[in-house]
Parts: structure tokens; sequence; C-alpha cells
């Protein structure tokens, strides 16, 4: 190609030029010659559909024209109309008035009977021949077809009226000319319609064919004509010659212009093609010449250029030819590299058994053996000789222990596919024996572990066991061949609480360990208690296992379970205790408060002296009563969780000094001292519970003056700041009475004890009092010690938290006799109380003053609304039938009983001394508070202040008990 | 040999055309029938057919009219009017014809009135019932008719009604003139017996539809349709009626609807419906004499039928008396004449019939011999089967 004189391209265009004139002149000559046949086939094809498309418009017509007349021949109306001879012409005229089927102008229409007589016409001024008359006669009166004729007398379409199938009638339709039905559809040629005789009928073009002249005398030189036939008549289309060679003509030009396009693209591609692969061929050889002479491993080529895909090939063949060349030298290099860093010892051996390679690997083990390389090669391909691979022992000196080697005997082959010699690999497995007898031991241990242990591969779909030991087969009776494999969730049973489940089940999602109690079911159905431990197992940070270990707990939990049974019944029956000894109490102060009050009458009535100590044991008798029912109301108060401690100013010192004069008079008739030591830092008003405080200290004053027959009682009580500011009060009540044996000094605090029975017979008391000062002192947050030894009197000391208080807070209470009160003045009082005795007692202490009683809440609301007096004041039991006093109250402030009482003092009357009654009555809207059984002179008393008090000031209440 | 053929073939032409001369004064005369024998009322023009059949037998193995034997000549007027009046323009041009026949169609009847006077023809009417068909104007009169009077029919049909509890009713008519005299006729007999006629409906020859028209009675108040059609209307109706729910509505109708095979006509069972239809003659209400020989005759010739079967029965006992009727008419006048024959007619006295005992069956000014006394009302069974009234 080098030498060739001439460029590929003018080759190319030299040698394609003369063939390309050829095959042009070729194809246009086909191509002329074939758009010739085409042009005539065309123009023979329009004349053959326009001839067609006459015979469609023909046939439409007349068939669709006679489809109508049928449907018309079908009408009710048409028939009736044939039967009914008498009525006909008030319905058929307009019926027939109203028809039209075709676009023609001249239609005519007419009804004939069954014997071709017409009943009815539109139009009808047809003069047929005889022939065409008798024609449709015989067709449709005769036969009941329907008939149709288009000639030179016209068109008509007839159709019978059928009654069961035979003609009655006929409707008929005639047209003068087939010229007026077709002639304003527009056509693709020339059309005539003729009969057999060639006069035309119908002519799309009259001007050029007249209708009704002969089609033969037409001249047809320089027209193309196709014919049809359609029943009786032929069919024409008439297309002048010459606008068929017109189109010719017009498809030349194209046709030429066409070609010559052709043959100026053809003649540029070529030169196109020749230049590009001029280009590549001379860019590929410049490329090998290059690579040929360089040691650049450059690509070929820099420049990407358009370039074939063949040429691409055959340089990158070449590419590749050269880079293979170069890597045949790097590769023997990376060969021994790789058998040297290979991780297993490697020998090749030809059939000599001479060593032909080996790598380091297997030098170095060589060296820590007995013997040189020879004689171990040689009792290893011994060993060898008849098998493919073999776990051999091997004594090392270097390190002094058996090395276990797993060597494998693969043959070398040639090229030529004939055995060699053989390759030697020896992989060391000393490691891997060592784990495994660790492994073994492991196992034996879990497997005679006494605890059951169960593990689970938790990786693995549907989790299952992997592993139980011994133990987990006598704990569930499940053998390992049943577990293996499943999940650990047969053990579960349906009464297995789904809670452990489901923490079991989200411990194990989140790979926490978990240890449970959980029911679970052993294999014979039995179940049982479920201690487990569930841990999970990590390898490589990831938690692939449980580990479960199982405890059989069901013994320890049906002893729980029967101590909490047993705990709550307990619990139960101190309840009901409470709750009994509760209403006991309220139940015992009812009659308590109609003795005391009818003693308190009589004690205002004339007595002999004799009388008035009898009165005096009485009320003696009835306030250690009440003192009862009140220690075990407060007790039951206690236990039911419902005693509250008070928080509110008080004045401590004047607290200590009114016990101190109660209890004097007291210690004076037994001839005891009673001595008070204070150490108050000044804190003399604090805020505390003032009642309970001396509930308590009037406790321990009572024992110490019960319990001591001589000697003294000494009170000392001292007050200390603690650091979070709050008060601590403590209080020592010493004695020098007959002491408290070591022995019962524990359960002295303890409910309804005393010391002994002796006790009981000798000093009385309910055995509550203690219980309830060390309840109270608890409440409180301090605490109750004794300190006694029997026969040298008892030390009781108590502590309680008090706060500090501010003098200013302290209530002022109003001292009844500085109130303002007209004494003697007759005030009038409203008594509101169900139970009788009790209405009695008041009325009889309130003699004073006037006073009507109600029964009920809504008999005060009466009594207030309907009477003209007005009320000073009203006493309102709180525990009423039909209306409460708490109801009653609200309806008074409200207005219920006028607008006079809303303000009116109530004064609430109630045996219930539990703690909420005082919120209860201030609530409603209460004054006062008067407590069941109350004395005398406290009823008269808040009477007089209430009734003589202005409610427009603001009044304190005192509501203590 | 051929002397002796020609000879014979002599002797027996000669005997043919001496027997001809010989009984050129004993032709039989002729009997017309002009009825639908292939159209809508076929089976009305077959028992029509069959009545003056059974009698003409009777009467020709009796001996004849006067004589002469008797010879039917039927012609097919499919219900027509057009093809009727041609019909009877043939009769006109025969010897010896005694008188026509006339099928079911009062339009068809009614058509033929002039053209039966113009050439003086006595009719016999064994069916159509219009009024008008008696009372043509005519003096005298040609038409003689041994059948339901529309007049009489209304009033038996709104009796009818009446004994039903049915106070409304609406009229289906078909539009011909035998519709329209029974509207007339209908109108009278309700405002005289207190039955309000709600809504009138007409209904052409072979309409298919009379949808609307059922619609609008169901929205009236109308409690029963009385019905004037021939079979294939009264089947439109009928039908019409089932598919708009209302089949119960009691249906009384006028006899055309026994002119044909009416049950097999319907889309439904005729159980469905309740209809009931005017009759004048059925072989289990008419017990005499003359019925069981017809109904014997009847076997003999046509074969052992249910007696609820025959079709058309009352054209078949119609006819049956009325072609005794002319014969006795015919050996009374002693003639075939027209004028003598109609004059015996109208004269005759106590005749045993097959329908009823004719005290006198015809005079000059009545020449319908069935009156509303002698109409009753029959109901379709099950099987589609004509019943008395009360017969299951």
């Amino acid at each position: 190609m080098l030498n060739e004189p001439t460029r590929l391209r003018s080759l190319l265009l030299s040698s394609m030029i003369p063939r390309l004139a050829l095959l042009i002149t070729v194809l246009s000559i086909a191509l002329f010659g074939l758009s010739f046949h085409f042009i005539v086939k065309q123009t023979d094809k329009l004349q053959q559909q326009s001839v067609d498309g006459l015979e469609q418009d023909i046939n439409y017509i007349v068939n669709d024209t006679t489809r109508q007349l049928a449907d018309l021949a079908a009408n009710d109306i048409i028939i009736n109309a044939l039967v009914d001879l008498e009525q006909r012409d008030n319905y058929l005229p307009m019926f027939f008035r109203s028809l039209n089927l075709t676009q023609a102008e001249s239609v005519e229409f007419a009804l004939f009977d069954f014997a071709g007589k017409r009943i009815i016409d539109k139009n009808w001024n047809a003069t047929l021949p005889e022939s065409l008359s008798n024609a449709w006669r015989q067709q449709t009166l005769g036969s009941s077809n329907t008939f149709s004729s288009v000639s030179k007398y016209g068109v008509l379409i007839s159709v019978p009226v059928l009654l069961q199938g035979v003609a009655e009638g006929a409707l008929v339709m005639y047209v003068d000319s087939l010229q007026s039905l077709l002639a304003p559809y527009p056509r693709l040629t020339n059309q005539l319609v003729t009969d057999k005789e060639g006069n035309v009928l119908f002519s799309s073009e009259p001007t050029l064919i007249a209708p009704g002249i002969d089609f033969s005398d037409f001249d047809t030189k320089g027209y193309a004509t196709k014919q049809a036939s359609w029943a009786n008549l032929n069919l024409y289309s008439v297309k002048p010659t010459i606008t068929a060679y017109r189109e010719i003509a017009w498809t030349g030009i194209v046709l030429v212009t066409m070609i010559a396009g052709f043959v100026f693209i053809i003649l540029h591609m070529v030169s196109m093609t020749g230049a590009l692969a001029e280009r590549t061929l001379s860019q590929l050889y410049q490329g090998i010449k290059n690579t040929l002479n360089s040691e650049d491993k450059k690509p070929l080529v820099e420049e990407k250029q358009v370039e074939a895909k063949e040429l691409a090939d055959i340089r990158d063949a070449f590419d590749k030819l050269i880079w293979d060349l170069t890597e045949v030298s790097l590769s023997n290099e990376q060969f021994s590299n790789v058998i040297e860093s290979m991780g297993d010892m490697l020998v090749v051996v030809d059939q000599n058994n001479d060593i032909l390679l080996s790598n380091k690997r297997f030098d170095d083990f060589c060296d820590s053996q007995y013997g040189d390389k020879k004689s171990i090669l040689k009792s290893i391909t011994h060993k060898l000789a008849s098998i493919q691979n073999k776990e051999l022992k091997h004594f090392s000196v270097k390190e002094g222990r058996e090395l276990y080697i797993q060597w494998t005997k693969t043959s070398l082959w040639d090229a030529n596919g004939n055995i060699r010699g053989d390759i030697f690999v020896g992989s060391d497995e000393t490691e891997q024996r060592s784990l495994e007898s660790h492994v073994k031991v492991l196992t034996h241990a879990m497997d005679e572990a006494t605890v059951s242990i169960i593990i689970s591969d938790i990786k693995r779909i549907g989790q299952p066991v992997i592993y139980v030991n011994n133990a987990f087969e006598a704990l569930t009776g499940f053998t390992r061949d049943e577990i293996i494999g499943k999940n650990c969730r047969v053990l579960q049973s349906n009464e297995t609480n789904s809670e452990a489940i489901n923490d079991i089940r989200n411990a194990i999602a989140t790979r926490e360990p978990i240890e449970t109690t959980v029911l679970n079911s052993k294999k014979d159905g039995s179940h049982f208690y479920n201690r487990l431990n569930l841990t999970p197992v990590k390898i490589n940070g990831e938690v692939t296992h449980y580990i479960g270990f199982q405890q059989d707990v069901t013994q320890q939990r049906q002893t729980e379970k029967y101590l909490e049974e047993a705990r709550e019944k307990a619990e139960e029956s101190a309840r009901l205790k409470s709750s009994f000894l509760a209403s006991m109490s309220h139940e015992i102060r009812t009659p308590i408060h109609g003795i005391s009050g009818v003693l308190q009458l009589l004690a205002g009535s004339e007595l002999s002296e004799e009388q008035k100590h009898y009165l005096s044991l009485a009320k003696f008798s009835i306030q250690g009563l009440l003192h009862i029912v009140n220690d075990i109301l407060d007790f039951s108060k206690i236990e039911a969780g419902q005693l509250q401690i008070e928080s509110s100013p008080f004045d401590i010192l004047e607290s200590l000094e009114n016990l101190q004069s109660q209890y004097a008079i007291l210690c004076q008739e037994k001839g005891l001292a009673l001595h008070f030591h204070f150490d108050l830092q000044g804190f003399h008003v604090v805020q505390g519970d003032d009642v309970r405080f001396r509930q308590i200290l009037s406790n321990l004053l009572g024992n110490a003056v019960k319990f001591t027959d001589e000697g003294h009682i000494e009170v000392t009580t001292s007050i200390k700041q603690n650091a979070d500011d709050t008060l601590s009060l403590l209080c020592s009540v010493k004695d020098t009475g007959i002491g408290i044996a070591q022995d019962k000094q524990s359960t002295i605090f303890d409910v309804f004890t005393q010391e002994d029975l002796t006790t009981t017979r000798k000093f009385g008391g309910t055995g509550l009092g203690l219980s309830i000062s060390k309840q109270l002192c608890e409440l409180m947050g301090g605490e109750i010690k004794l300190d006694s030894v029997k026969g040298h009197g008892s030390t009781f000391s108590f502590t309680v938290k008090l706060e500090k208080a501010d003098e200013d807070l302290l209530k002022p209470s109003y001292p009844p006799s500085t109130a303002k009160r007209t004494k003697g003045k007759k005030h009038k009082v409203l008594i509101v109380e169900d139970n009788d005795i009790n209405q009695v007692i008041v009325k009889q202490h309130l003699t004073g003053h006037t006073t009507l009683s109600a029964k009920s809440g809504l008999e005060a609301l009466e009594a207030l609304s309907k009477m003209k007096v007005t009320f000073d004041v009203i006493l309102m039991d709180c525990q009423m039938p039909e209306m409460d006093g708490f109801e009653a109250t609200k309806r008074i402030r409200s207005g219920e009983a006028g607008a006079r009482y809303v303000d009116i003092p109530i004064i609430a009357l109630t045996a219930n001394a539990m703690k909420g009654d005082k919120e209860r009555c201030v609530n409603a809207g209460m004054d006062d508070y008067l407590s069941k059984p109350f004395d005398a002179e406290d009823l008269i008393e808040k009477v007089e202040y209430w009734a003589s008090t202005e409610k427009s000031l603001t009044v304190y209440s005192d509501f203590s008990l | 040999m051929r002397s002796k053929l020609l000879i014979s073939a002599f002797f027996c032409l000669s005997s043919l055309l001496i027997s001809c001369r010989a009984f050129a004064s004993a032709e039989p005369l002729v009997i017309g029938i002009d009825a639908d024998l292939s159209a809508v009322a076929v089976e009305g023009g077959l028992a029509i057919t069959r009545g003056v059949e059974l009698a003409v037998d009777e009467i020709n193995a009796a001996g004849g009219i006067l004589g002469r034997k008797i010879k039917i000549v039927a012609k097919d007027h499919r219900g027509n009017p057009s093809r009727g009046v041609f019909n009877i323009q043939q009769f006109a041009e025969m010897p010896n014809l005694l008188a026509v026949v006339s099928g079911v169609h009062t339009p068809v009847v009614l058509a033929e009135i002039d053209i039966l006077h113009s050439e003086n023809i006595l009719m016999l009417v064994p069916w159509a019932a219009g009024t008008p068909i008696v009372d043509n104007g005519y003096e005298p009169n040609n038409v003689f008719r041994v059948s339901v009077r529309d007049a009489e029919a209304a009033i038996v049909l709104i009796d009818h009604a009446k004994q039903k509890g049915l106070s409304k009713v609406a009229l289906v008519l078909e539009r011909t003139g035998w519709g329209r005299s029974n509207l007339e006729s209908l109108n009278q007999a309700a405002s005289e017996n207190g039955v309000t006629i709600t809504s009138v409906h007409w209904i052409n020859w072979q309409q298919k539809d009379f949808s609307e028209d059922i619609a609008a009675i169901k929205a009236s108040d109308a409690k029963g349709i009385i019905l004037v059609t021939n079979v294939p209307e009264g089947a439109v109706v009928v039908d019409e009626m089932a598919k708009q729910n209302v089949a119960s509505l009691p249906v009384i109708s006028h006899w055309g609807i026994a002119s044909g095979q009416f049950f097999s006509a319907l889309a439904n069972p005729m159980g469905d419906y309740d209809i009931s239809v005017l009759q004048t003659f059925h072989f289990s209400h008419q017990k005499n004499s003359k019925a069981k020989k017809l109904l014997d005759a009847y076997y003999d010739k046509f074969g052992l039928v249910d007696i609820h079967a025959i079709d058309g029965v009352t054209g078949l006992a119609h006819a049956y008396d009325l072609i005794h009727l002319i014969a006795a008419a015919a050996d009374k006048a002693d003639s075939i004449e027209t004028d003598k024959l109609r004059h015996a007619l109208e004269s005759l006295e106590n005749i045993e019939g097959a329908v009823k005992n004719y005290d006198v069956p015809f005079t000059a000014n009545r020449h319908d011999a069935l009156w509303s006394k002698d109409y009753f009302m029959t109901k379709y069974n099950e099987k589609g089967q004509l019943v008395t009234v009360g017969q299951k």
C-alpha cells in the first residue's frame, strides 16, 4: 500500500463513478416505467371506485327507501286503515301527509288495497305503462314481496302491507326519474346510468351528456370509460383521457429532480468515505511504528478522532500483544513471592522424589525436626504413597511439642498432560487440636453442671436451641434430640405470664441480659416456676447466642404465695376490726350524749346531797365512758389512716400551763408533788397540733398520776432548733410509781397491753392510751420511749417535730366573758334535730330562750319561711332523714328560707367526731360547731354569743372538739 | 277392438251428459261462507265452517232442502272488509245461492251491508256482534243473526263487572266499527248501572305496544278492564298487564278473544290472570237434545276432544242453528227466492236449536235471535280453556 502511487480516495472515485452512472440510468428508466404503470392503474381504479360508488348509491337509494317503506307498511295505523273502512279517513290522510322518505322533490306515495285499488296517495300523478303497473301488483299484492324498478319510466318501489304474512295492501313510492333522486351527490368522475337499450337515465354532468339521450350516440373518443351493470341497468364512469397524462408529466419532473439529488449525494459520500479511510489507515500505521520504536507506554493515539470500529479493534489487538510480552517477564518473580508468602508448607518433587521447589515454611519446618530435609520428605512421601491426604504427627524439637500437620498430595502435570512429580502441601493443625480438646473439657463441664443450661442461636431463623445440658433434661423431661433445633418456646404453656414473655422478647430484641421467673411446662405437661437467667453471648461485638440458666423455683413460689395470702387475710381482719370499732364508738356516743344531757338537766334540778353525790358518780362514769370511746375512736382513726395532724400556730406555754393546773388538783388529792420544767428557747408560739400534743402529754400524766401513790411527778419540756430550721420538742414525764418490769417494756406500747392482768384489775383502763400516744408521736415525726425499773418509777419521754410560728398568727379566740352580750335577753332559737331525746335536752338547756324545733332540714326550711317570728340562731343537727343539715344550710344560705335568713348564725350539732366533719360544716356555710355530747354551758354560751353577734364582723370560730 | 273402445267411450260421455242434464233442475243449493279462514280469527272461521258443515250433513242426509242437496262454498276474507265486499260480489254471481254465512269480524259485515242489499243476498250472522249489522237501516233487512248483539253484550259485561264489585272500569277497544259500536253500548249500560268508566283506550289492529295505555290504567283508579278486541290485540293488552305487574286486575272480555287460540298467544300462563269472557254457548251449559246431537256429530266428524277444547264453540253452535233455521224457512217458503225466504225466516215458530229453543226466532222487526238473557260469562281455566263460571 505504501508503494501505491494513487491515493485511496481517487481510486475509490475512479472505480465507482461509471458503475454509479449506469445504475442511475437503469433506475430512472425503471422508475418512469413503474410510475406510468401505477398512474394508469390508479386512473382505472378511480374509474372503478366511481362506478362502485354509483352502484352503492343506487343500491342505497333503492334498499333504504324499500326498508323505510317496509317499516311504514308494518305500522299498525296503516294495517288498521285497511280493515277500518269507515273511519280511516279520520286519521289516514294526516298520517300520509306527514310522510317524507327521500330528498327528491317529486316523490309520489300511494296506499293500495288488496285488489290494487288506490286508497290514499300523496302527489300521485304517476302514469305508468301497463307492464310496470302489472309487475308491481303481481309481485307485491300477489306474492307479498317487495318490488323495485328503475327504468326510463322512473323509479318505483312497492312493499306489501302484511296481515298474518299475506299482503292486504301495498305501499308504493314513485319518482319520475332517477336523475332527481341521484343528482345532489358529489361525484369522483362523470357518472352515467343507462338502461339496457342505452337510454341515459342519470348523468352527473348533464351539460356533457343530457339525460334521456341514447348513450350509443355519444362519441367516447378522448374519454376513458368503465362499465358495470346493476339489475337491468348499465353504470358508467366517464373520464377525459387528457387529465390522466397530465398527472404523468408532473410525476416525471419530480422523479428527475430526485435522481439528480441522489447523484450529488452519492458522489459526496464516496469522497467522504475515501478521506476517512485514508486518514484512519495512516494513523494506524503511524501508531504501530511509534510503539515498535519506543519504550513509551502511552496510548498509541493521543488525539481522539472518529475512526471505524474495525480499525480500533486492530489497534487494541496490537496494544494487548505488546502488553502481554511485557507481562510474562514479571510473572515468574510474582510466582515465587506467592509461594513464599503461603501460610502452608509447599514442596514439589519430581518422580524420583527429588525436591524441585520448596517454600520457606517447609524449610523452617524441616529445621525444627530431627533429621535432614531429605529424610523428612522421604517419610512424608512414604506415608502418602497411596493416599491423597493424611494428618501426620511430627515432634518439633524447637517447640518441644507434637505438631499435627495435614498433608495433601497433588500430581504435577506438565503442559502435555504427563505426570512429572508430586506437590505436597502441609497445613499446621496443632492449634486447632488444642482448641478442640479445650472445648471438649468445657462441654463436659457444662453437661454435668447441676444448673440447667440452654443455648439458643439467635442469628438463625426461629432462634433454635443448639445446646442443652443433662440438668436441663432432668428438669424439663425433654431430651436433647427433642429440644435441639426447636425454639425454647415449647417450654411455654398457656398459663405462662405473657408479660414475662414480652419482657424476655424485648430483652432478646435489644440484646440485653434478663433475669425473670416464668411459669413453664415440662414435657409431661406439669408446670413449674422457672427462674430464668438469660445472658447474651457476644462474638466480634455482635450478640449471636443466648445462654439460659434455669432453676425450678416452684416450691419457693408457692411459699411466697401462701405468705402473701396470709398477710392479706391478716390485714383484712385488722381493717374489719377497726371499722367495727369506729362504727361502734359512733353509735355509742349518741346514747352517751343522751345520758350526759339528762344528767346535766338533773343537776339543774333541786336535789338532796345524797342525790347530788349519786349524780356526780354518774357524771364521772359517763366521762370515763366517753374517754374510752374517744380512745377507741382515735385508735380506729389511726388504724384506718384517717387521723390527720393539724398544723396551726399555738402557744405551747399556755398549753403546758393549762395541763399543769389541770393535773395539779389531781396530784394534790393523791398527795403527789407535780413539777414542770421548761426550756423553750423562746419558742413559746409554735406551729403544730396543739390538741394532739396535749393528748399525748395528758395520757402520760394521767398514767403517771394513776400508777404513782407517793413521791413526785416531773414534767420536763425542751425545744431544740434543728439544722433545717424545724423544731424538736422533747418532753419527758418522770414518776416515782410502780414502774414496769424489764420484760414487759417492749410490749407496753402495743394495743390493749398493760403490764399484766393484775394491773388491769387494779388500775383499769383500756390499754389504748400508750398505743395511741406512740402512734401520735410517730405521726408528728417523733417517737416515744420508756425508761423504767420495776418498783422504782418510770420515765416516758417523747419527741415531736414542730415548726416556728409567728406570735401574730395566733388566732384570737373569743373569750366568752368579754363578748358583748346582754345577759338574760331572750333569743329565738330554731332547733333542727331528729332525735327526740336530744331535742328535749337542747330545749331544756335553752329554757331561758324561745325555742322551736324541726325534725328535718325540710321542716326547718318550712318553719323559717312560714313563721312570722324571726329566729336569731339555728342549731342544726348534721345527720337527719329527708334532708340533712349540710343541705339545709346550703339552701338557707342561698335564700330559700327568705332573704332575712341568708346570714343567720347556724351552729352545727354533730355526734360525728371524725376528721372532715368540720370542713363539711364550714363548706356548707355553718358558723360554729358543737360535738355531741356537749355541755349545757357550752351550748348556752355559743347560742348567746352567736345570737348577739353582728354577722358583718369577721368572726373566728373555735372548732376545737 | 278399436270400435268397441270408441263405442264404450261414447257411451260413457253421453251418459255423463245425460246425467248432467237430468240434475239441471236439481243442482245443489249453495250456502256461502265469507269468513277469515287464514288471518287473525282462523279458529272462529273454522268453527263456523264446521257448524255449517255439520248442519248441512244432517240436512243432506235427510234429503236436503226442497229435495236439493246443499253445497258449501267458503271464501276467505282474512278480516279485511275490502276482501269481504269482493267475496260478496263473487257470491252474487253464483246461481242457486241460498244465503251467505258471515264470519267473526263486524267491520267486514258492516262493509258488506250495502252490496248485500243491492244484490239482495241473505246474510246469516253466526258471530259478528256489532249492533249496526242488524240495525242497518235497510227495509227489508237481509241480515239475520244468531249471535251476541253488542248493545245487549254491554249490559251483560257491565252487569258482570258490577257483580264482581268493580265500580270503576277502563275500556280497551279495537279501533274498528266493532270497537266503536261497543263504546256506545258500554257507555249507555255503564251509566244505567252506576258503573264509572275511568278511561277509554283504543288499540289498532296488529298494534304491538300498549305500554302507555296500561301504565295510564295502572295509574288510574280503575278496578278492572273491559276488553273488546280479537286475539292478537287482546294478547298484547294482557301481556302488557303482566309486564307492568297488574296481571291480577280483572279482565271482563267480550268474546272476541274466544275467536282464536288466545291461550297460546300469551307470554305468561293463564293462571296468572283473572279473565272472564262473554259466551252464548257451551257444551257444559246447554244440555238439550239438539246440543247433544251436535256434539255427537262433532265427535263423529272431527274426532273425540275435550268439550272445553273445542275452539269457538259459540260460532259452531250459532252457525249450526242458523243453517237449520234457513232450512226450515226454505221448507216453509217452499222456495229459494230471497224475498220469500226472508219472509219465512221472519215467521218461523218453535224451532228446536242447540243454543236454545227458538219460540219465534225472528220477526220482521227483530232479526236478532239471541238476547242478553241468553248470554252467560265464562272463565279461562289454567289450561286456557273456557269453562262456565263456577267450573274449574
